[in-house]
């Protein structure tokens, strides 16, 4: 599996300031034509460990340990420079609101061109030849006329398939999208997630950054489960959901309104993620579960081998198997 | 210009089309254009600055010109309009000259400002660190210190030159461009699209120029476009203390020191350089709201 990874992050460590540690040891892969769903609340850390590998933190923040393979080169160590070659080409981002993430004040055209010429994939001509397509082929009509208007004349939807044609412009390999559902309505997610899908079916390794398992499972083949900065639970998507092995992703799914089409009584998980500059000693997750067992939980505990491709940071599963 | 290329490539086709071809500045334009005062102050000031430049061929006499035999002639007098001053020097000539004075100087000062508020605001925003806290040191210690007062010292070491006049209202006035400028950089370099653009592999020099820059121009167009007639007044200010250019180059200041000492005598000395002068500078306060409105995003209209 570790040979044919295309993204291969190990021990990923980042930390805010002195002391706040973000990101504590995450480590996953990611195949070709591979889903993986980074799963976990806002503040756990899913959002900065992308954003480390792909340098793009902001300037408090370091990464402090840790490698991050990528066809054959450690992207957290090549530098700045030969990363910015990286970034957009072979590896492309979504965010969570296009209305946010373009800029209103360049045309849908240079937006979907300029990191084609940046990366002197081709000339200008071919680049909006390139960027049409790209549109016509995330579903927006009349792509000739649309690329020559400004975001904020797209409605929601076509925006974010618009930011989507812009991420895909380049071909990357892989495609981080940081929650690209969450700001649009019901009826978008869909055509999004569909959009996402048809990518990784043409053989794009897809990370996608949700809170929402109902998303995930739409697509992803794999989940790795974050909290409070580090990996809780790493499992295929479909045993994940049947049969979740840490507290904390049994805590999660029965606080999804619907996962896998049934209905579920609503069980929020008491209390809230913890300050990460106070990490509870441990388990950072035992003041919230209710299956802690002091003084057990209080011990750090490593990430354990549960199954053939699970893993789970919970001492409680060894004891139920 | 962008703003007319909008307007004029879109000029035919339906509405909706019209909308899609027009770009920010575009839009802005169409604002202002609707800012009836605004408008009509920019052609106004739009022939003062055409009468500024052709004043050779507009003005009557030259502003050294004296006309011995007719000293202190009324307005409507034969040969001049205005009347004369006291050297029997043509009023009406000596305004337009005086316009190009003006006008030279405030321009010069206002893109010098803008030129240094843009280059300090968006290196020490966009790069933060050390390079943003020494030069916002270096930018508070100029803060701190009376802008009026410098400009009087630069001209005094300068000189009373034009060029000593632009360089010390402008770099009077760039301070709190500057700070602006900063302001706008700060915020907006925390937006998701700087972000987006840095992980399409955007430099950080494309960065500044392609995605703060354009976002963060409105505020700081608006503040300049106030500070135009600001160093219209502080030209004619430092004139009224002596420290403006070297007579006999005519300056509205000058003119209107001189008159008000004769304002008895021949009121019309004071009246027609201080009319002017007053109608230049709300004429350019007037663009001033004009610019700002075009910018509110609060007048918005989609």
């Amino acid at each position: 599996m570790n040979d044919e990874a295309l993204l291969s992050v190990r021990d990923l460590r980042t930390t805010f300031g002195s002391s706040l540690t973000a990101v504590d040891g995450v480590s996953f892969d990611v195949r070709r034509g591979q889903a993986l769903a980074i799963v976990g609340e806002s503040g756990s850390g899913k959002s900065v460990t992308m954003r480390s590998v792909m340098g793009i933190l902001p300037r408090t923040a370091r990464i402090t340990g840790g490698q991050a393979y990528f066809g054959g080169r450690d992207l957290l160590a090549i530098g700045d420079k030969e990363l910015r070659k990286i970034r957009g080409r072979e590896i492309a981002m979504v965010f969570q609101s296009a209305m946010e993430a373009m800029n209103p004040t360049l045309t849908l055209e240079r937006q979907l061109t300029e990191h084609l010429i940046w990366h002197g994939l081709c000339n200008k001509a071919e680049a909006r030849k390139r960027a049409v397509r790209a549109l016509g082929d995330v579903g927006i009509p009349d792509p000739e006329k649309r690329i020559r208007t400004y975001p904020f004349q797209l409605s929601g939807g076509m925006r974010q398939r618009a930011m989507i044609a812009m991420a895909m412009v380049t071909e990357p390999d892989l495609l981080i999208a940081d929650e690209p559902t969450t700001a649009v309505d019901v009826t978008v997610q869909r055509q999004i997630l569909d959009l996402l899908k048809g990518l990784k079916d043409r053989g794009t390794g897809v990370i996608m950054i949700t809170h929402d398992l109902g998303v995930a499972r739409y697509f992803c083949d794999d989940a790795v489960v974050m909290y409070a900065g580090r990996v809780v639970e790493r499992a295929p998507m479909a045993s994940l959901l049947d049969d979740p092995r840490h507290p904390y992703t049994v805590g999660l799914l029965g606080s999804s309104v619907e996962v896998g089409g049934r209905e579920l009584a609503l069980r929020p998980i008491p209390g809230s993620p913890p300050d990460l500059s106070r990490r509870p000693v441990g388990c950072a997750f035992h003041p919230r579960c209710p299956r802690a067992e002091l003084p057990r939980c209080q011990t750090e505990q490593e990430i354990l081998t549960i199954g053939p491709d699970r893993d789970a940071a919970c001492w409680k599963v060894t004891v139920d198997a | 210009m962008t703003a007319t290329e909008g307007i004029s490539a879109a000029a035919g086709e339906s509405e909706q089309a019209e909308r899609a071809a027009r770009g920010p500045l575009a839009r802005a334009w169409s604002r202002f254009r609707k800012h009836r005062l605004a408008f009509g102050s920019l052609i106004f000031c739009s022939l003062l600055i055409i009468t500024a430049i052709a004043a050779p061929l507009i003005a009557p006499y030259g502003y050294e010109e004296t006309d011995i035999q007719h000293k202190l002639a009324g307005p409507g007098s034969e040969g001049h309009l205005l009347g004369t001053d006291l050297l029997g020097r043509d009023i009406l000539s000596r305004l337009i000259y005086g316009l190009q004075t003006a006008l030279t100087v405030a321009f010069g000062a206002e893109l010098t400002a803008l030129v240094l508020a843009l280059a300090i605001g968006l290196l020490a925003g966009y790069l933060g660190g050390r390079v943003e806290s020494l030069l916002m040191a270096f930018t508070d210690v100029m803060y701190a210190f009376p802008s009026y007062l410098f400009a009087v010292v630069m001209v005094t070491v300068l000189g009373r030159s034009i060029f000593a006049l632009v360089v010390a209202i402008g770099i009077a006035s760039w301070v709190t461009q500057a700070r602006l400028v900063r302001a706008q950089v700060m915020t907006i370099k925390e937006r998701e699209y700087v972000e987006a653009a840095r992980s399409m592999g955007a430099k950080g020099s494309t960065i500044a120029i392609r995605y703060i820059l354009p976002n963060a121009i409105g505020p700081i167009l608006v503040t300049t476009s106030f500070a135009i007639p600001a160093a219209i007044a502080a030209e004619a200010g430092l004139a009224l203390l002596g420290l403006g250019v070297q007579p006999p180059t005519p300056s509205w200041g000058a003119m209107i020191s001189e008159g008000s000492r004769y304002l008895l005598a021949a009121p019309h000395m004071l009246v027609a350089p201080a009319v002017l002068f007053a109608l230049t500078l709300l004429a350019f306060t007037w663009i001033g709201d004009g610019v700002r409105d075009a910018f509110d995003p609060s007048g918005e209209q989609r």
